[in-house]
This record gives C-alpha cells, structure tokens and sequence, in this order.
C-alpha cells in the first residue's frame, strides 16, 4: 500500500535531515513526526475500512523507524543506514505484515549467518508454529457455537469470557503466524539455540500470574520495543510518568481508536496498582506474590512453594482473569463495527452492561492499597 | 465417538432444565484442564534459572516436542513418581464433581426438568459398552404419528432426531409468536394433524398433561444410579489416563442430566390430546408446514456444523461470487445443504409414500402440503448469509474469515443488568441463595421461566419467520385438477413460485369453536380494549363483546441491587383489567 512506502519514505528522510542539522535527539523528533503522520493519515486522507486493515503494519513501520532513530542517538548504531538498508529493514516481508518487530541487527545479523545450515530445526519450530495456529483458529470457532441468550450474571461473565478468549484467540493466531514468517525469513537464530522467536505466550496469558505478566507475554517484541525506547527515556522523570507514557506511546502508535485507547489506558492503571498492591503486601507479608516470579535468592520469607502463597498467587492470577475478560469484551462479532474499528459508543455499552465492574474493583483494589 | 454437547439457542421455556447446569460443569471440567495443563507443561518454579523465567524449551532436558507429544497423550503413565502424587487427587476430584452435581440435581425440585419435552439426543456418548448404561431408548418405536417411512428414517438417522424435534419445535413456537395477536394463535393442543407428525415429536405437554403426571417422573438420579456407580469406577480407574477423563466425566455428566428426559416419551405418549383432525387445507395449515419444515433444515444445519451429527460436518459450499476479491473462504458454516436434503427426505417422505386418487381432494392436500413444505425450506436458504470475523495486530482487520451462517436469532441489544437481575433473580437466586427466594415472591421450583420468557425477555425469534409470514398473507389459492395437478384458481393472479405458500380451502371462521375444522374459537382469549387491530376486544372477540375481570398481580418494583450479588425487590400488588372475549 502506499501510506506505508510513503511513510517509510518520509521517515527516512526525516531521519537523515535530523542526522544533518541536529545530530542528537533523532528519536524523539522521529517519534513526534512519526505519530503525526499516523494520526494526520487517519483523520484526513484514508478511508476508515481501508486504515483498519492496514493499522498493523502502520504501527511496525513506526516502531521500526523509532528504534532505528533512538539507536543512531544511544550509539548501538554507528551511523545512519544507507536508504537500501533502511527500506530493507523496515519493508522486510517476513515481518512487514503482521510481523514481530525486530531490531535492526536482528536484521543485519541474518545477512550474517548462514540460514540453510539447520534445516531440521528450521522444518520443526513452524511446523509447530502452524500448528499452534490451528489450535487457535478452532478454539475460537468452539467459542462461538455457545448460546448467547442468557440472563444470569454468571451468564453474563461467561459470556464475557467467551468473547474475550476468541479476541486472545484471534491474537495468538496472528502472534503465531508472524512468528513462523519471521523464522522463514531467517530471524530468530541465535548462538545457543536455534531457532527461537517468541512472540506471544499463551500459556502465561491465560493462566495469568498477573496482569504485568500478561502485558509482558502479550507480544514480547513489542514490550522489548516500549522498555527500551520509551520506559528508558522517560524513567528519569519518575516511575509513575515512565508508566504512564508508556502506554500513551502504544496508543497513539494504535491509532485514534477509542476503544483500543481506553483498553490500553485501563490496563496501564490495573498493572500500576497491581504492581504497587502486590509489592506492599509482599513486604508485609514476606511472601513471594509480586508480580513476578521471585528469585532463588529472594529475601522473602515465605517461598514460591509454600501452599499460602500458591493460593495467593492463584487468587491473584483469577482476578487478573476477571479483568482480562472485562477488557476483551468488547473485541465481538458485530459486523460493521469490527472492519472499521469498534467506537466509543460500542465500547461503553459493552462494558455498562457488566456493570464497569473491573473499574470499581480496581478502584477498590488502589483504596486498599492507600489504606494497607 | 463423542459428540460436543450443545446449548441451544431455543426459546428458554423448552431449554431452561438443562441450561442452567452446564455452565458450572463445563467450567469445572474446563479448570480440571487447565490444572492439569499447567502441571504438564512444567509451570512449576525451576530454581536453577536466575530470572524465575518459566521458559518451555529449557526446564528440564526435556524437549519441546517430547513435552508436548507427553501432554497431548495425556500420559506420564502410572508409576512415574514425580507426577504420580497428582493422579489420586485429580480422579478424585473427579468423582466428587460428578457427586456434588448429582446432589445439586436432587436437592431441586425435578419437576422443571420433565418440561424437556420430545426427543432429546439420547446416544451423546457412544462408548464400546453395552448401550444399555446410557439411555439409548428405541425412540423411534416411541414417537407415535410418524409414517412408516419416517420410521424407517428414524431408525437410520437415529441422532438426527432430536434435531428434528427442536427444530419443530422452534417452529411451532414461531408460529404462535406470529399469530399471538391474531384469533387463530396456532395453538397445539387440539390438533395435531395441522403439524403431522412434527407435532408429535415435539409436543408440549404443559398445556394437557396433569400435574400428577408431571410429578410422576421425579429424582432422575437414583434412577441413574447404576450409570452414577458406573461413571465413578471409570473415573477412579482412569487413574493413568487423567487428560481424557476429565471432559469425558463432564461429558458424561452432562448427558445424564440431559438425558434424564428420554424418560418422558413414555409419560409424554400417554398423556395424548384429543385428536381432532384438521383436515382443511387452509393457509394457517400452509403456514404451519413451512415453518415446521424451516425449523427442521436450521436445527439441522447448525447441529451438522456443532458435530452433533455423524453424517455431516461444516459446510463445504464454494466461494460465493459476491465476496471480496481479496478474502479468504473458509472456517466452518452452517450445513446447509445437508440440511434442506435431509429434511426434505424426512419431511416429504410422508406426503410420498401414499398414492392417492389422480384429482382426488387427498392428493390435493398432499401437493399441496409438498410445495408448502418445499416454501419453508427455502425461506432459510434465503436468508442465511456471509458472517465474518477480523483478525489483525491488536483487533485490525488485515486478515478476515468468511463463512455462511444461518439467520440467527435477533438479539436484545438494550439491557442494563439491574433489570436481567429483575427477571432473572427468581432462578438465580432460588438455586443459590434461598432465603431471597421467599421475598422476591418466588417459590422454589415455581415455575417462572414459563412466566417471564414469555415476557420481553425472549431473546429473539427466527428472522424468517417474518418471512413466512410475509408469504402467508400473500398466499395463492389453488386446487387440483383432474390431470392430478395444483391449478391456480383465478388466472389473473401470478402463478406461485417455489417460494410462495400455497392453499386450497379457505380458511374457517375461527370465530366460533367448531372442532371439526380445527377452530377454537375466540372464547376466553385475552384482548386489548386499546387496540385497533386484530387483537383488539372489537375483532377478537368478533363483535360478541368481551368480560372484564379485576386481577391482583403480584409485581416486583422498587427493587435494588445489593452488592454483592442479589436483588432486594418490594411486592407491589395492582389490580388490573383482564379482558376475555365471551
């Protein structure tokens, strides 16, 4: 599509400008312009259907025009790339639709090393993947035979977790298909083992431990992406606005999608509290219950196997199910809305009928906190 | 071979018996699952990795395939120590689900459950036991009014049956949907060859059968206990295969309890109404064809893409032309085509089989109930269409699966859960918290979701029932000539289509009981003083005036929502009028 050669055009040359006259501070001026240019793009020249489909790879062209501009200013990057390098890199085809996004030495590096050494693990690891793709694809058929007609509350939140887990769904499928491309174009190959590109992990998403968790596991490129771009740049103005910017940097990188944005922003306030609530009870109590899995050599007293703390753990992991469900209602099958993007009058009405349930148990949940 | 269990979207009144449990049994299978899942895959901590990093493919020296062949096998096998700690509690909690939810069965009133009436998929499991454990009745010998070739189909497609059954269902009660304002409501209970034998497979019996032999058929459970014992060995003995065992005792359980009603047939069949036959051809016995038959090809259609049935699967129709350019065809649609096959096989079989007299007013009927037939089962093929779902980085729409879909129920789109709360607490709270049952003026086991599903809260009707009704009240009087074909009566009219209904006799006053036609009158219907039109006192009651009656009603109002999670409602008594036709 167009937009998207003309935006990596434009960055490009952005980019170089910057390097010419300023010679510092290329990552934030490329952020700036990059998020201009979607949000000009969305509001002004492009159809709304059309934007939809496209909204994805807009979104990998900016990460990877951004990490290119902030690794030129951090240094990891000697001098800017050649434009062949550069188009090659951001419009490389095993990662530009869907695509994980991938550093620029990932890149490099496949050049490198040579890719037709160990065609075994090259057969095995997407013939895996595909398979994790199927399993994807027929749990969210399953999910949708289920009957809708019901009145209970439980109902309710069945439904909910339904609709939910077909987005989760529809979410690793895509994972998991841009994880095989990206292998089969030679990324993902590392000295000690082979073959490995991770890019969403189920397991831990739907089991959660914590909602931080389920953040990080989500789509791990795109969390290295936003931990060391954003959270690095932004920490030495307090933890609270590293947070914060962060998730405003991945919505703005979504698009004008209010419900994408409220979603994120949600999200951004239940892993803050989370974090901070699971912190304090974890030094009241001395027990392994943050957020992440202790150390071996943690100072707490009562360890990861301890029955209490398992069932802390587990009380935890389905609260953060809870709110999981509450967020993905809304990702349904109603069928205009979905091709143009849901609105924010949609998203309301999905989660005013259970109540903004998940919102009051996290305000609840931030009392408690202030109080403990 | 197991077939998936199913919720249908049916019309709550019919379903609600089995509805309500299987939410809470899917759930605990499905958590036995996920434990057991987790456990597998080695989510246990692994101190030697300094980040508590819970990666696959490094916790032990297993292998990633290996790990995964182990897990979808559903092994280790007996005698391994480090997971054999896992498999006495796991079985056992197995076995205590199956009890709890059998004691959950017990402790309420059964009678709720009889209303699942008809057939009901009686062989769900079909294991290489003897077929005696799990009601695997001879239903065919059991449904009287089928013909001699439906029998025959019957016993050939036995699985197929309760499909059938909930499809006639569903079209009986669209046509009393349709016609409830109206002075003919397509009431069953005294005829029944208006539906042939639909009607029979799918009677209700609330209308006719006594409560004595509603309570006849309490506690299904001690009568299930042989198959109770039995589940619970299998379950203990299953020791060494945990994986497979815990959907299987939910599927299990799940058919139990469903199956609980194929004890009904026998109480069902003796509780007969009066069988008086309708024998005119009118367009209400045209209507009533096509619908019966178009809820017969739906019922079909889904249950084929569901899996319930053997002989069928998802769709495997081409591409339609009018799709994007750009779009993928797959995933698994509604059978369609099976459907309209199989049912014009069941349905027509029975006009067929009989050879009537060429011209004779018999073969008139039997024409004409074919075309009639024929209509409904394109109604739906009409009205299914293309559904779609997105996928794409974070809910974009870069990739979209097509597939066809039946035309499903129309859905509320307007509720605030205070007011589910309102119509749903007699059942919720009935079953779980008792103490509020008694002050939202319900009784255990009251009947209510007759009451209220009657009310706003059904959920939808069939969107082409519209459609049949639109071709009723455009329908072509016919009648048969004496080279044994259906002639259009005035040839100034257009000829019908396959499309349209078709009639032959007119249609009786239905002012004035006279069972002999089929009409039961306008005596003691309710109508509306306000109303202009058909259900109006004026032309309901066809001008013979009406009676008003002052009724209490017992209303909740004020009610309020405490958190967590019960409505507190006042009693609000109101006297209001009743209208009857004399």
């Amino acid at each position: 599509m167009y937009y998207i050669v003309g935006f990596t055009v434009g960055a490009y040359l952005c980019l170089f400008l910057v390097s010419r006259l300023l010679k510092k501070h290329r990552g934030p001026i490329v952020g700036m312009a990059s998020v201009a240019f979607l949000i000009v793009c969305e509001l002004c020249f492009v159809n709304r259907t059309e934007w939809h489909k496209i909204r994805g790879a807009q979104m990998l062209v900016a990460m990877k025009v951004i990490s290119v501009a902030f690794d030129t200013d951090f240094g990891a990057l000697q001098c800017l790339p050649s434009p062949a390098e550069f188009t090659g890199y951001v419009l490389c085809v095993g990662t530009c639709v869907f695509g994980p996004w991938v550093p620029y030495r990932d890149y490099i590096s496949i050049f490198n090393k040579p890719l037709w050494v160990s065609t075994a693990a090259c057969d095995l690891y997407p013939h895996v993947t595909y398979s994790f793709l199927e399993l994807c694809q027929t749990s969210l058929r399953i999910m949708q035979i289920t009957d809708r007609s019901g009145t209970t509350i439980m109902h309710l939140w069945w439904i909910a977790y339904r609709d939910a887990l077909s987005f989760r769904s529809s979410h690793y499928f895509i994972c998991f298909l841009s994880e095989a491309s990206a292998i089969m174009s030679g990324f993902g190959h590392h000295e000690d083992e082979p073959w490995s590109l991770s890019v969403a992990r189920p397991q831990f998403i739907e089991i959660p431990r914590s909602l931080v968790q389920v953040v990080v596991y989500w789509n791990v490129p795109m969390h290295n992406w936003l931990k060391n771009y954003v959270f690095r740049t932004t920490k030495p103005l307090g933890s609270f606005a590293a947070i914060l910017s962060t998730y405003a940097v991945s919505s703005l990188l979504h698009g004008l999608n209010f419900q994408l944005v409220a979603v994120l922003l949600s999200l951004g306030a239940y892993t803050y509290v989370e974090y901070v609530l699971r912190q304090k009870l974890a030094t009241v109590f001395g027990a392994c219950i943050q957020v992440r899995p202790c150390r071996r050599d943690c100072s707490h007293r009562n360890k990861e196997k301890r029955l209490t703390v398992v069932l802390g753990n587990m009380g935890l992991g389905l609260v953060a199910m809870f709110h999981l469900s509450y967020l993905g209602v809304m990702f349904d099958m109603s069928s205009k809305l979905q091709e143009e993007g849901y609105n924010y009058a949609h998203t309301l009405a999905k989660w005013s009928v259970l109540g903004y349930a998940s919102h009051w148990i996290a305000l609840g949940t931030y009392i408690f906190y202030l109080l403990v | 071979m197991i077939n998936t269990v199913q919720i249908t979207w049916l019309d709550l009144s019919f379903q609600s018996g089995d509805y309500e449990a299987f939410p809470y049994i899917y759930i605990s299978g499905l958590t036995l699952t996920f434990i057991r899942a987790a456990y597998y895959l080695g989510l246990s901590y692994d101190p030697e990795d300094g980040e508590g990093n819970l990666d696959l493919s490094t916790n032990g020296n297993e292998s990633l395939p290996s790990r995964l062949g182990r897990f979808i096998s559903g092994k280790p096998a007996c005698g391994n120590n480090s997971t054999g700690g896992w498999m006495g509690p796991s079985a056992g909690l197995d076995a205590a689900g199956v009890g709890v939810s059998c004691m959950y069965r017990l402790s309420n009133d059964t009678s709720r459950w009889s209303r699942n009436v008809g057939v009901q998929s009686t062989e769900v499991v079909r294991l290489p036991q003897p077929q005696y454990l799990i009601g695997a009745s001879p239903l065919c010998t059991q449904i009287s009014g089928l013909s001699p070739g439906q029998t025959k189909l019957c016993q050939l497609y036995q699985d197929h049956m309760s499909g059938v059954g909930r499809g006639a269902r569903a079209g009986i009660a669209e046509c009393q949907w349709q016609f409830r304002h109206r002075r003919w409501n397509c009431s069953t209970a005294h005829d029944s060859t208006v539906f042939g034998p639909m009607l029979k497979i799918a009677r209700r019996k609330a209308s006719t059968c006594t409560q004595t032999q509603k309570n006849a058929h309490k506690h299904p459970c001690p009568e299930h206990s042989f198959n109770i014992t039995w589940i619970m060995i299998t379950g203990t003995a299953a020791l060494c295969e945990p994986w497979p065992s815990s959907g299987l005792l939910a599927i299990l359980l799940y058919s139990l309890l469903h199956s609980s009603s194929s004890y009904t047939p026998k109480i069902l069949m003796s509780c007969h109404t009066h069988s008086s036959h309708l024998n005119l051809a009118s367009r209400e016995a045209a209507f009533a064809h096509a619908i019966g038959a178009a809820g017969v090809v739906h019922a079909i259609s889904r249950a084929c893409r569901d899996g319930q049935l053997s002989s069928c699967g998802c769709s495997r129709t081409g591409r339609p032309r009018d799709l994007h350019r750009d779009w993928i065809w797959g995933g698994c649609g509604d059978n369609l085509e099976y459907g309209y096959k199989f049912t014009q096989g069941f349905v027509d079989v029975r006009e067929r089989e009989k050879n009537y007299r060429r011209g004779s007013k018999d073969q008139g009927r039997s024409l004409m109930n074919l075309h009639n037939n024929e209509a409904g089962r394109r109604a739906v093929i009409k009205k299914s269409r293309v559904t779609c779902k997105c996928h794409g980085v974070s809910g974009s729409c870069s990739l979209i699966t097509c597939w066809q879909q039946l035309a499903p129920f129309r859905e509320i789109e307007k509720y605030s859960i205070l007011n589910r709360l309102l119509k749903l607490d007699c059942l919720l709270s009935c079953r779980i918290l008792p103490r509020v049952c008694k002050k939202l003026g319900c009784a255990v086991g009251d009947d209510v979701t007759e009451r209220w599903s009657r009310g706003w809260l059904r959920t939808g009707r069939l969107e082409f029932g519209d459609y049949i009704k639109d071709k009723y009240d455009g329908a072509t009087e016919v009648r048969i000539n004496r080279r044994g074909r259906l002639q259009i009566r005035d040839p100034r009219f257009n000829k019908p289509t396959a499309n349209d209904l078709v009639y032959i006799d007119d249609s009786p006053n239905y002012c004035v009981r006279n069972l002999s036609v089929g009409s039961l009158g306008t005596h003691g219907r309710m109508c509306n003083r306000t109303s202009q039109g058909m259900d109006g006192c004026n032309l309901m009651c066809c001008g013979r005036g009406y009676n008003t009656q002052k009724t209490t009603v017992r209303e909740r109002c004020d009610c309020k929502f405490h958190w967590c999670c019960y409505v507190d409602c006042k009693i609000c008594v109101k006297t209001v009028d009743v209208h009857t036709c004399k």
